[in-house]
């Protein structure tokens, strides 16, 4: 069957897909049903207890520095002013929680049981496909 | 005369995951091993087998079948494993993930 035309071959890595994606998504939600270790919790390398904090709240030595929770009028925006000042520490505080929130979700993931089947895949995928391009090239020159 | 041992001996814990928990901190590449052999000579054999009974060479049907079923295995046994004791490393899952995807590949191309 394969390898007839071309829309053989890519009906043949369709259901290739489609059985990788199979198999990986079973073992994952097996393991996360199964293993308390699945995902990554007490071994997670970001502290997940500052993340509240960075988003929410303001330190009382920042409020104290730049007077952020002052009584200000909001239509005064110049560079400089209060409200600019409170404004980009604000982005400032957004921007580190969401780098730190992807962080922490990306170590959810990775240092787990699951993270550790993911990887492996991608790194067989991966290693095969080198695998297979170096002795393709070594046989028929590049 | 040697003392004989019991359940007590291996854990306060009741049921069959003791034993098992001192068997693999003893051998710790015991699953690993053991699976691997499963799957080389389980392929083998049935290969063998279906040569003597029709004569048939399915060589990349056994691959594939005995390969998903290594995998089904190997989740099993993960599924065992503890933050103290690790029964057999996740990625021999994705490894036997792998080899069920290439014998596929080999059997929709080479049967």
């Amino acid at each position: 069957m394969a390898q007839d035309n071309l829309k053989d071959f890519a009906v043949q890595w369709v259901f290739f897909g489609f059985l990788f994606f199979c198999l990986l998504s079973f073992a994952v939600v097996f393991v996360a049903n199964n293993n308390a270790d699945a995902f990554g919790s007490s071994s997670s390398r970001f502290d997940t207890s500052s993340l509240q904090g960075n988003l929410t709240g303001i330190p009382v030595e920042t409020d104290s520095l730049l007077n952020i929770s002052a009584e200000s009028n909001p239509e005064v925006s110049d560079l400089g002013s209060r409200d600019s000042v409170a404004t980009s520490y604000g982005l400032k505080g957004s921007s580190t929680g969401f780098i730190k929130s992807t962080q922490m979700f990306m170590s959810w993931i990775f240092t787990g049981t699951a993270g550790d089947i993911i990887i492996s895949v991608f790194v067989g995928v991966f290693g095969m496909l080198a695998l297979y391009f170096i002795t393709k090239w070594i046989r028929q020159g590049v | 005369m040697e003392k004989l041992q019991t359940v007590a001996n291996f854990s306060t814990d009741t049921g069959a995951m003791p034993l098992v928990n001192s068997v693999v901190t003893a051998v710790p590449g015991m699953w690993s091993i053991l699976l691997f052999f499963i799957w080389i000579f389980a392929t083998a054999g049935s290969y063998m087998l279906i040569l003597k009974t029709t004569g048939k060479k399915r060589f990349w049907h056994v691959l594939t079948a005995m390969s998903f079923v290594i995998f089904l295995s190997s989740l099993l046994v993960v599924s065992l494993n503890t933050a103290t004791v690790e029964h057999l490393n996740p990625y021999w899952v994705g490894f036997y993930i792998m080899m069920v995807l290439l014998s596929w590949l080999g059997l929709s191309n080479y049967k």
